[in-house]
């Protein structure tokens, strides 16, 4: 099981992007109120209302190995 | 690698509405002693449509003055062109350079997003039957069908529009000392921390994201993307939403 600390926005993500995101209505006169999260540095997941996450953050994934193999590309 | 970055990058036009933001000059830092990095931004595919060529090529000719369609064709999945004409030597070292990070994204992928992991692994199988992919396939590791090479860029708030809603976009971030930047989520407040070998996989058609950047240093992005046209060409099944159901034990 992966271990990971998880924040919740409180509305429909699928909602917000029908109505907000494509139907183009303001989000302040829809119930899709800014959760302000905030500021984050260790691993975390984020989750709407109905359990679905929409975002994984995971720092530090990519070793020294993976980043000095990729500095050879560049 | 470095000439490809640095043909990307484009002057300004007269005309702002005809400057993307995502290669004009003005979004890109100056090379210095501590930003070795050639600034620019490139697309790899392996698989995608020419720009604006989604739909179908139309043949028309006038009959008793009235325009008919004779015949109606799909435009082909291809490659980019970067790697379909191996521009510089940057592209193969690319594909190749990159298949350590490529399949351990892969199998990062397969845990946080089974599903569109599937749909990716179903597309790649595709692209590397196709006559007009093949080559360029068997040789691409990601399921993702796009990877966008972003070194020492300014990114805007924005969201990126060819996805579902339901998928997942990827990025990885590099960074060198000297460089903090901040990846900012604004539909919910929410300012992450950035440091090198940051991984973060979120829905990029929904979410409007920018990333903000303090400090000399360099910092490269491998921003994976896929394309909804691509999906339907190919005939996959779209992945659906991820639940934390599927993680959390009851």
């Amino acid at each position: 099981m992966l271990s990971c600390l998880a924040v919740y926005v409180p509305w429909d993500i699928k909602e917000y992007y029908d109505k907000c995101v494509k139907g183009g209505y303001s989000r302040n006169d829809l119930d899709f109120p800014n959760p302000q999260l905030g500021s984050f540095s260790d691993p975390l997941t984020v989750v709407d209302v109905k359990g679905r996450i929409i975002l994984w953050y995971i720092p530090g994934l990519m070793s020294k190995y993976h980043q000095v193999s990729i500095s050879g590309i560049l | 690698m470095e000439p490809l970055l640095k043909t990307s990058v484009k002057k300004d036009t007269p005309s702002k509405r005809l400057q993307n933001w995502r290669t004009t000059h003005r979004n890109f830092s100056r090379k210095t002693a501590r930003r070795t990095c050639q600034p620019g931004a490139v697309n790899f595919s392996a698989g995608w449509f020419a720009q604006g060529h989604t739909v179908r090529l139309l043949f028309h000719s006038m009959n008793r003055g009235k325009l008919t369609v004779n015949k109606s064709e799909k435009y082909p999945l291809l490659p980019s062109l970067n790697l379909r004409k191996q521009l510089y030597l940057g592209s193969s070292n690319w594909l190749t350079m990159s298949n350590d990070m490529e399949r351990f994204l892969n199998l990062t992928l397969s845990l946080i997003h089974p599903e569109l992991f599937q749909s990716g692994l179903l597309m790649l199988k595709k692209l590397r039957e196709l006559e007009s992919t093949r080559d360029i396939a068997l040789k691409w590791q990601s399921i993702y069908t796009g990877v966008a090479i972003i070194s020492n860029r300014r990114t805007p708030s924005h969201r990126d529009s060819k996805g579902r809603p339901e998928w997942f976009d990827t990025l990885v971030n590099y960074c060198g000392h000297g460089n903090k930047p901040r990846l900012l989520i604004k539909d919910l407040g929410l300012n992450l921390k950035y440091s090198s070998g940051t991984v973060v996989s979120f829905c990029g058609s929904i979410l409007e994201h920018e990333v903000k950047s303090r400090g000399n240093g360099n910092r490269v992005c491998f921003a994976h993307f896929m394309q909804e046209s691509v999906r339907k060409r190919l005939e996959v099944p779209p992945a659906g939403w991820v639940y934390q159901s599927a993680y959390v034990s009851d």
